[in-house]
């Protein structure tokens, strides 16, 4: 009941319901963002977008799902969609420098991302396991980044993610396998 | 349990209890200025879309008054021939005693 007043509310335009609105979700977005995106200025830009969008679309929204779920989705779209571009300008950059344009290509030229929230005993290790889940394929890389960082049941993800609950099992089984790969090899590689 | 393996489990748990990043408060003041200015853009385009429904309304209106008139005076004008044509045929009725 509380949350269909607070929607009303929103709906009607009621300029203190943005504000609360701000305080509930802002850091849950944000956060969202910058598990997935791994960039503190993108994920920033993601949570400006989000919250224009939920502005723009709240009159249409048909609370057919928790509000928090609807917005946990689009801020998981609108990060997905940011690194799908930036995976295809990486691809025609790419092809443009087999044929000799547009400079040199840097492929793993990432930074490290060290997570403002993790503790200072954990930086490095975290570093080297969220460069992992940035290898993840990108439904594990959601999966495993909700579960992880935003605490969300198997299922409020089947709700954010549009999947059954056997699925989002499949998916954090999987990704939790593939990361020990991942961290298997980079123990390898600069541990030995 | 090995090195590697033992290694690999801390690294999985090393982003466990992390605390959630807290967004700017400048960005935070920023989104909430632009949902209000959208507001006020949102009001007065809807204000001058009323005014331009209004105004379309009452041209087809107009338009339809307008039509209506002129039909209503062009069918007064061919009732008169329809008269003139009936009176001239009866007459020719009467005229050769059909």
């Amino acid at each position: 009941m509380a949350e269909k007043n607070f929607i009303l509310r929103l709906k009607q335009g009621h300029q203190n319901a943005y504000g609360e609105l701000l305080d509930l979700f802002s850091d849950k977005v944000f956060n969202t963002a910058l598990g997935l995106l791994q960039n503190k200025e993108d994920a920033e830009d993601i949570t400006q977008e989000v919250f224009a969008e939920v502005f723009q679309s709240i009159a249409k929204f048909r609370q057919q799902s928790k509000l928090s779920t609807w917005i946990y989705r689009i801020a998981v779209t609108k990060s997905l969609e940011l690194i799908r571009s930036r995976q295809r300008n990486k691809r025609s950059a790419i092809i443009l420098s087999l044929f000799g344009k547009e400079g040199q290509i840097h492929v793993s030229d990432i930074a490290p991302f060290y997570h403002p929230g993790a503790s200072l005993e954990n930086k490095e290790m975290s570093a080297i396991l969220s460069d992992a889940i940035r290898r993840l394929p990108l439904n594990q890389r959601t999966a495993f980044t909700l579960n992880k960082l935003e605490n969300l049941s198997y299922a409020e993800l089947a709700a954010v993610m549009n999947i059954s609950v056997s699925s989002v099992e499949s998916l954090l089984f999987r990704a939790k396998q593939k990361l020990r790969e991942l961290l298997g090899e980079y123990y390898e590689q600069n541990m030995k | 349990m090995n090195a590697k393996e033992q290694w690999i489990d801390t690294a999985i748990k090393s982003l466990d209890g992390v605390e959630r990043a807290a967004l700017s408060p400048f960005v935070r003041e920023k989104i909430l200025r632009r949902m209000q200015n959208s507001e006020t853009v949102t009001d007065s385009v809807k204000f001058s879309l009323v005014w331009k429904i209004a105004a379309v309304i009452l041209l087809l209106i107009s338009l339809n008054v307008f039509t209506i008139l002129s039909f209503s005076k062009s069918s007064g004008s061919s009732q008169n021939s329809i008269k003139s044509l009936a009176s001239e045929y009866f007459s020719y009725i009467d005229h050769y005693n059909l």
